[in-house]
């Protein structure tokens, strides 16, 4: 009779993830989060042992082998990880006795945890990987750094609409010249989609925010008919599109590569795609801030940047990391200059400050 | 009581009427048989039952006395043979065609209903009008000794009552034959007695025509008018109880009614009035007449209470009394005869005012009518 | 006439001993019954911990202004505009789906009881499997079931039902056909219990006496099963009441549950205080269930009862 609880961790979770190896991992996890060693909490400097809060699941395992193996063999520095959430992280932090010296996190909740004073701003002099670099402004906040982008995009059955792509929201939208289901995000998967809805009804990409609820409500209500269901989950688009209970829907961008592998007459369509980013913050109370900078700098490397892209389906933030990776496996990453172009940044700021507001007008607008 | 045999013109057609109209007898069974796998439950059994009759199948567990009854009833179909309640063939007919009674060992009274409830059910289902059926519950009830029962629950009700209920629920709606599976053995021995007289009336107050089944010889010998012997699927005696008792056909059937004495020896002599046995133990014993040959090896069979104890050497056996068994008024007593094997005991009852002491040497003897004899080899 | 063979029994009057008044004092005060009372400590610390207190500080919450005082504002919020209509539909659906669980777990369980054990145990089986796979999976199948392209309306297509392919999926029909399936292992379960206790020597009886199959079905076997029926309804009503991850997997935003609502409320609004009154509207009407079956019990006593003394 429980239920699972879905949200927006649940994304981070990534793509295949095996049932085992999500066990596994939060296991060790686990084993890691409640049985700190006094070392690890030494005196700054001098700790050979960094502690790292993560999502764990299949995102944990890829840092775990494309960051954190490689950096404790440069640095000689252990990296344990702990899996908790942001009520529990928040609650250590106000404690003034964290159990972790780093935390990797959506922007969003980085966003929030400025807000209540729990994270140290943040000194870019001693992230030499981050100057210069052409990561985008938004993702060097004072309190947090970008790590990796991730985000919503549109999906299609290629064999839908008698071949012909959609290649925008507009179309997206225009259920009579492409007939056939939709699909959307619910609200309880993460932020409401209404972004799409304005881009949908004309708004250019950078005059977006602050958004206009009540036309991006009227322009949702225009698709509302087609929508067979609003996804909770991130696994469910790739089943309803696979299984042509619809041809098109937002999807997080990654979810279908399984399928697309498998001969899925699936696509991803970037034009109109909403970036969000996970990154790095250091927490108020921590007495290890000399490693925990060198990590955050080891992971905006260009090579490591590169590296995670290639074994996990999120894209690097810095530019320099695509000329190491293929014209093939940039062409479908988030952040390659052609996607960066065409896709948006979703305002942290603005949905932190308004996420209530449309959360509840979102589910009164989905029950009518 | 008379108006209990009146039936409603109100019928449903799918149930025969109850009352015995039909031509022929309430009950003919022919040549019916039902094999279970390689074994032969009942083989090939074959009887006719007048109006009016209790009839009983006698036998131990698995001689198929239970086989016949559900074949008859319906709830189990023969594999050959014709089955025929008055003069309408039923053999392919489900239970509920068939228009017959029955009352099971375990009662089964509906527990939802009340006992007015169970007994009306029957008549509810043909269709009897509701005055009607208060009138004849209330009748029934009342044969049954149970008036002021109607509205209590079965299970507020002892066993012997409750079996009374399912009595009256079996009649109720006269069916041409009511079915009795060993309807009082979940009793105990008292309120056996009591009910089996009770049975015994009503079937004779309203003349009903019963077959009943159970393997407890005493009852049958008390209820029945004709009683079916049976053993491994087959009848081996189909008679009156005095037949039976005094004319046994099969050591079996003497041995199971009486648990007769069997005393080996060689006939002598056989004439119209009587056949001479000269038993094995020394002695000479008449027994009634019997188709056999001089010089045939038999068995003669005698009740236990057909023996009378008589001065030594006086009858046709003498022996030492082994025991003395009080049995209520009877006395039961066995006497280890002199020339036997000293294994094989003769077993009597007598009046307990003449019961002789243990050790006393004592003749026994019997009249020749009460004597059967079997050539040696019969089964049994 | 004879007499009755034993005395018509006398309706047994419970008179509990020490039950006149005085009666509870006096077995307070027996030592046994204080040695008795200390033993029970445990569980009444258990109880009170973990039910006791949780519910009242639910109560305490639902009633508690922003400002600290008392306002029944939660309730009037929890009645009316769409959390109504989620009440409301919670209602139907848990309504519908005791109804269609009731119907089929009856055959189900009927048929179960007409089975060999090994076969019985295999339906049961699959019956309650279903139950340990993950809701993703679980949810897949359904679709591979139910969908527009789905089995069920392939051979509906195939056949050319007019109408097919029917929608099954995201809609009322979806939920209820996926909160049957998750509540009719209890239904079976609790049926099947019933039905094994009505002697199948009663229905032989029934036709012994001239009763075909429908009217034994009817007069004899429903009013002995129905004690079960009334249970498996109104539990299989009350467990649906709390539950929502069918309706998540398999409806639309129109067949949100009110369980639904009280994690939303709490999780992404963190509104404890309209959570605590949805939750003790959900606890009164679970109550009121019971209540109602209670109430079936007494009824269907009575009817049994009656004229019997």
């Amino acid at each position: 009779m429980k239920d699972v609880r879905i949200d927006r961790r649940l994304f981070l979770r990534g793509v295949g993830a095996v049932a085992a190896g999500v066990a596994a991992s939060s296991l060790a996890a686990c084993g890691t989060g409640s049985s700190r060693s006094a070392g690890s909490s030494g005196t700054a400097g001098s700790s050979k042992t960094i502690v790292v809060r993560n999502s764990g699941g299949a995102y944990g395992d890829a840092n775990q082998k494309a960051l954190y193996e490689p950096f404790s063999k440069e640095t000689g520095i252990e990296v344990k990880v702990i899996n908790i959430n942001y009520a529990q992280m928040l609650a250590q932090i106000e404690q003034g006795r964290p159990q972790f010296d780093l935390i990797d996190n959506s922007m969003i909740d980085f966003v929030k945890f400025a807000k209540a004073g729990a994270t140290e701003q943040l000194d870019y002099d001693r992230l030499k990987n981050a100057k210069n670099a052409g990561i985008a402004q938004n993702l060097l906040a004072t309190h947090a750094v970008g790590k990796n982008y991730w985000g919503s995009v549109m999906a299609y059955r290629t064999d839908a609409f008698g071949g012909r792509k959609p290649g925008s929201w507009a179309e997206f939208w225009d259920t009579k010249a492409l007939s056939g289901n939709r699909a959307l995000q619910h609200v309880d998967a993460d932020i409401p989609e209404l972004e799409f809805a304005l881009l949908a009804d004309g708004v250019p990409l950078d005059k977006l925010y602050p958004l206009d609820l009540d036309r991006a409500f009227r322009v949702l209500d225009q698709v509302k008919g087609s929508i067979k269901k609003y996804w909770d989950t991130g696994a469910l688009p790739g089943v309803l599109l696979g299984r042509r209970e619809v041809d098109a829907s937002s999807v997080w961008h990654g979810r279908l590569d399984d399928l697309i592998k498998q001969g899925q007459p699936l696509a991803y369509q970037f034009q109109g795609a909403r970036r969000q980013s996970n990154g790095w913050a250091v927490p108020k109370g921590t007495n290890n801030l000399d490693a925990a900078y060198q990590l955050i700098d080891f992971s905006l490397r260009p090579e490591v940047q590169a590296h995670f892209a290639e074994v996990y389906p999120m894209a690097p933030i810095v530019p320099a990391a695509y000329e190491k990776l293929s014209e093939e496996v940039s062409a479908n990453l988030l952040g390659s200059s052609k996607n960066l172009a065409t896709g948006f940044d979703a305002d942290v700021e603005w949905w932190v400050a308004n996420d209530d507001v449309v959360t509840k007008r979102w589910q009164e607008w989905a029950r009518v | 009581m008379s108006e209990l045999h009146v039936m409603s013109t109100q019928q449903s057609p799918s149930i025969p009427a109850s009352a015995v109209t039909g031509t022929g007898k309430p009950l003919s069974v022919t040549k019916v048989r039902k094999t279970y796998g390689a074994m032969a439950a009942v083989d090939e059994i074959s009887m006719e039952i007048g109006a009016g009759e209790f009839v009983t199948f006698l036998g131990s567990s698995g001689s198929g006395k239970t086989t016949t009854l559900m074949m008859i009833a319906g709830f189990v179909e023969p594999d050959s043979g014709s089955i025929v309640v008055g003069g309408r063939d039923v053999t392919r007919l489900a239970p509920q065609k068939r228009g017959l009674g029955f009352v099971f060992q375990q009662y089964l009274l509906f527990p939802h209903m009340t006992v007015g409830e169970n007994i009306a059910f029957p008549l509810q289902l043909r269709g009897v009008p509701k005055a009607e059926i208060r009138r004849r519950v209330g009748e029934t009830l009342e044969i049954a000794g149970l008036a002021g029962f109607a509205r209590r629950r079965p299970r507020e009700l002892s066993g012997g009552q409750q079996q009374r209920v399912a009595l009256c629920r079996a009649l109720v709606y006269r069916p041409p034959v009511i079915l009795m599976d060993e309807p009082l053995g979940a009793l105990d021995k008292k309120l056996r007695d009591q009910l089996q007289t009770e049975i015994k009336r009503i079937q004779q107050e309203l003349g009903l025509t019963v077959i009943y089944v159970t393997h407890d010889q005493e009852e049958a010998l008390v209820l029945s008018d004709r009683i079916a012997v049976m053993r491994d699927g087959r009848i081996d005696q189909f008679d009156t109880p005095r037949e039976l008792f005094e004319r046994p056909r099969t050591p079996f059937v003497a041995d199971f009614l009486g648990a007769a004495n069997f005393l080996p020896g060689q006939v002598e002599d056989s004439t119209a009035e009587h056949v001479v046995v000269r038993l094995d133990t020394g002695g000479v014993l008449r027994a009634r007449a019997q188709d056999v040959t001089a010089g045939t090896r038999v068995r003669a069979a005698v009740q236990p209470g057909r023996l009378t104890p008589v001065a030594p050497e006086a009858g046709f056996c003498t022996g030492v009394v082994e025991s003395v068994t009080y049995v209520g008024t009877l006395v039961r007593v066995t006497v280890l005869p002199e020339g036997g094997t000293g294994s094989t005991v003769v077993r009597l009852e007598v009046p307990a005012g003449r019961a002789p002491y243990v050790g006393d040497r004592i003749g026994l003897s019997a009249d020749p009518g009460d004597v059967s004899v079997f050539a040696a080899g019969t089964e049994g | 006439m004879a007499a009755p063979v034993l005395a018509p029994a006398e309706p047994a009057v419970a008179t509990a001993p020490g039950s006149g008044p005085g009666g509870l004092r006096r077995r307070l005060s027996g030592r046994r019954t204080r040695f008795g009372l200390l033993n029970a400590t445990p569980i009444v610390v258990y109880l009170l911990v973990l039910f006791v207190y949780p519910i009242f500080s639910t109560l305490l919450l639902s009633v508690e202004g922003e400002d600290g005082g008392f306002t029944l504002h939660w309730y009037a919020d929890a009645l009316q505009g769409t959390n109504l209509d989620i009440l409301l539909a919670t209602l139907r659906i848990s309504a519908e789906t005791s109804l269609l669980s009731l119907v089929i777990g009856f055959l189900l369980a009927y048929w179960i009881t007409r089975l060999r054990p090994l076969w019985a145990g295999l339906v049961m089986l699959v019956v309650v499997v279903p139950h340990f796979i993950s809701a993703l999976v679980r949810t897949y199948g359904w679709i591979i079931l139910l969908g527009d392209h789905g089995l069920v309306n392939e051979a509906l297509v195939g056949l050319n039902v007019p109408g097919a392919p029917f929608a099954l999926l995201y809609n009322e029909i979806g939920v209820v056909i996926g909160t049957t399936s998750v509540m009719l292992p209890y239904t079976v379960l609790l049926l099947y219990a019933v039905m094994r206790g009505v002697d199948r020597g009663l229905t032989a009886a029934a036709a012994s006496m001239g009763a075909g199959r429908l009217v034994t079905f009817r007069r004899v076997y429903l009013p002995l099963v129905a004690p079960g029926l009334v249970n498996a309804s109104v539990l299989c009503f009350i467990l649906c009441l709390g539950y929502y991850v069918t309706p998540a997997l398999m409806g639309g935003p129109k067949q949100t549950m009110v369980a639904a609502l009280i994690d939303e409320q709490v999780m992404k609004d963190n509104q404890w205080n309209g959570a605590s009154a949805l939750g003790v509207i959900l606890l009164l009407l679970t109550f009121a269930g019971l209540l109602l079956l209670q109430l079936f019990k007494k009824v269907g006593m009575a009817r049994r009862n009656r004229g019997a003394a």
